[in-house]
């Protein structure tokens, strides 16, 4: 078991090292010449030679990759052009209200999901189950930021039920402040995901409940209660954890629309301001952050199989 | 003398295409899809011969007016243009905007996945490597960095959206023709001396069009989507002109003086996804009756 989960370890090394060559030679397909607008506009053609040379810029493509992968793997993500700032300070800085929203958002998606797909699940083809099954199609096709829209709209502004916009940490708010400030954003980013977890649980919950195991549990008088949480959920599960691995990434590229819309200062926001202002070092240090969040959920995603299947285990 | 043998006459109800389309066509799920798609279509195609008014014609003494008010049905946004005739010139976007992007990932996805699945070996687990690697970046995030090179606007939006998808579309294909590989045909294509290039294009091609249907059709709706959220930030359509997309972004402007106008093209978006994703499905499941689930 620890050689699988080392081996998925490893399997990260090269597609780490894919993104990040990707990542750097991106600011290679800038038209135009870095070192001449670094210089300034009235510089002269040695001023242009000697700020290259400064920068590293005259230096084979290769070499600077190896450099400035160097400095990255220590944490070295250089300054941004627009604030001056340290990359990864604005990085850690943003990270924990996107971290928050995206979060609650699974959480909400999972609740929600798991809810509805074990009620329609449970009685394939009653009015409930039809209901859910529609309600899922359009929570697939609903753009989250609409909904968003909507839900300010109405909730917010209407009712004054929530706040319009604005992030509040835990530490200034405490949890009901930070909950309150979150809680739409949350809804509204998670309902793609909630859907999309609702119809893998359904198909996972009709499709255990024709196995012979299920039909032993109940007649051996095993309550209800008991049958589902024990051995359909764990069965259905599987689908439903890849569905949540797979939805990670669409949750992290939704978030930046819904940041923008309830002006949350996380890494959508941030990423917003930076791509605007073609401040590479912070897209690039985005890029990296996000990819590298996006490939631990798929290995801890990945390890859950050993927890939910005792077969892979085995292998 | 040229005498007219008795060609047996072929059957055109036969053709694999007709049966197909039948088959497809036979759930009215798809066929309402196919209609309102098709609408979408036709208003694109002629929207300033159908359109009321000119969409950037702003009417500045009747600004911020809701739905139902002669002579404008949807009302008009914050300078007075009309919503209608922007919802209809938007809908050129919704049409053209999916079918780059679709076209980028289709034209890098089936050559790399053909490549890959066919000639399989060190080919294919270079190419897998970067797909995987190109996977791991969210879609949107990628688009993000992709613009920040390339600028604003709708085609580089749509080109680095095409480019995000590419992989899903990668591994659908490379799975596929790794299934037909197997296949004799295959092998007798090879024996009769068909060069790999001609075996793939007339033997492998044909034979993976059912998934690539499927998947085209759900990463159009993606396509929309991404181009809604884009055109949404700034960083897709520039103004004035109007996609759904940008109007929803009005709208967020706007939320205070015209709630209204968040309804009309958010639910011409919902609508479209929606087509896609049902059509997607409806062919998933009329080629699952055709030959099993693959």
């Amino acid at each position: 078991m620890v050689t699988i989960v080392g081996r998925r370890i490893i399997a990260i090394v090269p597609v780490l090292l894919i993104v990040s060559f990707l990542t750097f030679s991106l600011t290679y397909l800038v038209p135009g010449d870095a070192a001449s607008v670094a210089a300034g506009d009235n510089a002269s053609a040695e001023q242009i030679e000697l700020v290259r040379r400064q920068l590293g810029l005259d230096r084979p493509f290769l070499v600077q990759y190896a450099s400035w992968l160097w400095h990255v793997a220590q944490g070295g993500l250089g300054t941004s052009l627009l604030s001056s700032r340290s990359v990864l300070t604005s990085l850690v800085e943003a990270l924990p209200v996107t971290l928050s929203l995206t979060l609650l958002a699974m959480l909400f998606a999972v609740v929600v999901g798991l809810l509805l797909g074990i009620l329609a699940g449970l009685r394939p083809g009653s009015a409930l189950d039809r209901i859910a099954t529609t309600v899922a199609s359009l929570g697939i096709s609903m753009p989250s930021f609409w909904l968003a829209l909507i839900l300010v709209n109405v909730v917010a502004l209407q009712f004054g039920l929530a706040p319009v916009a604005g992030y509040i940490s835990i530490a200034e708010g405490g949890l009901t402040g930070w909950f309150q400030h979150l809680l739409l954003p949350a809804v509204a980013l998670g309902t793609i995901t909630a859907a999309e977890v609702t119809r893998q649980t359904r198909a996972g919950v009709v499709d255990v409940g024709g196995q012979d195991y299920i039909r032993t549990a109940v007649a051996k008088g095993m309550p209800t209660r008991v049958v589902v949480v024990k051995h359909t959920l764990k069965n259905a599960a599987i689908p439903v954890v890849t569905v949540l691995g797979l939805q990670f990434g669409a949750l992290v590229g939704g978030a930046i629309v819904i940041e923008r819309i309830f002006g949350l200062p996380g890494l959508g926001t941030l990423a917003i301001d930076s791509v605007l202002n073609q401040d590479f070092p912070v897209v690039q240090g985005l890029v990296l952050m996000i990819t590298l969040f996006v490939l631990l959920v798929s290995f801890l995603v990945d390890t859950s199989y050993l927890y939910f299947n005792p077969k892979v285990r085995q292998s | 003398m040229v005498v007219d043998a008795p060609v047996p006459a072929a059957s055109p109800t036969r053709s694999p295409m007709r049966v197909f389309a039948r088959r497809v066509l036979r759930s009215k799920v798809n066929l309402a899809c196919l209609v309102f798609l098709g609408l979408v279509v036709v208003c694109a195609v002629f929207a300033p011969v159908i359109a009321p008014f000119d969409p950037n014609l702003q009417h500045l003494d009747s600004r911020y007016l809701p739905p139902f008010r002669w002579p404008y049905v949807f009302g008009t946004d914050d300078l007075g243009r009309d919503v209608l005739s922007r919802a209809l010139l938007a809908s050129r976007v919704s049409v053209i905007a999916p079918l780059i992007s679709v076209g980028v990932a289709l034209a890098l996805g089936v050559s790399f996945g053909l490549a890959a699945g066919f000639v399989g070996g060190r080919v294919d687990s270079v190419l897998g490597r970067l797909a995987d690697a190109v996977n791991s970046i969210p879609a949107l995030v990628l688009a993000l960095a992709v613009i920040a090179v390339l600028g604003p606007g709708l085609v580089n939006a749509m080109l680095a959206v095409g480019l995000a998808s590419a992989p899903r579309l990668f591994r659908v294909v490379r799975g596929a023709t790794l299934a037909v590989r197997e296949e004799t045909y295959i092998e007798a294509s090879t024996v009769v001396g068909c060069s790999r290039l001609r075996t793939v294009a007339v033997h492998v091609l044909p034979n993976i069009r059912s998934p690539l249907l499927v998947q085209t059709s759900l990463l159009m709706s993606f396509a929309l989507l991404a181009e809604a959220s884009l055109s949404f930030l700034g960083l897709g359509i520039q103004p004035p002109d109007p996609s759904w997309g940008a109007m929803l972004r009005t709208a967020f402007e706007q939320q205070f003086l015209g709630p209204w106008l968040v309804v009309v093209p958010g639910l011409l978006i919902m609508c479209m996804v929606l087509s896609f994703n049902l059509l997607g499905d409806g062919i998933r499941d009329a080629i699952g009756r055709e030959r099993g689930t693959w």
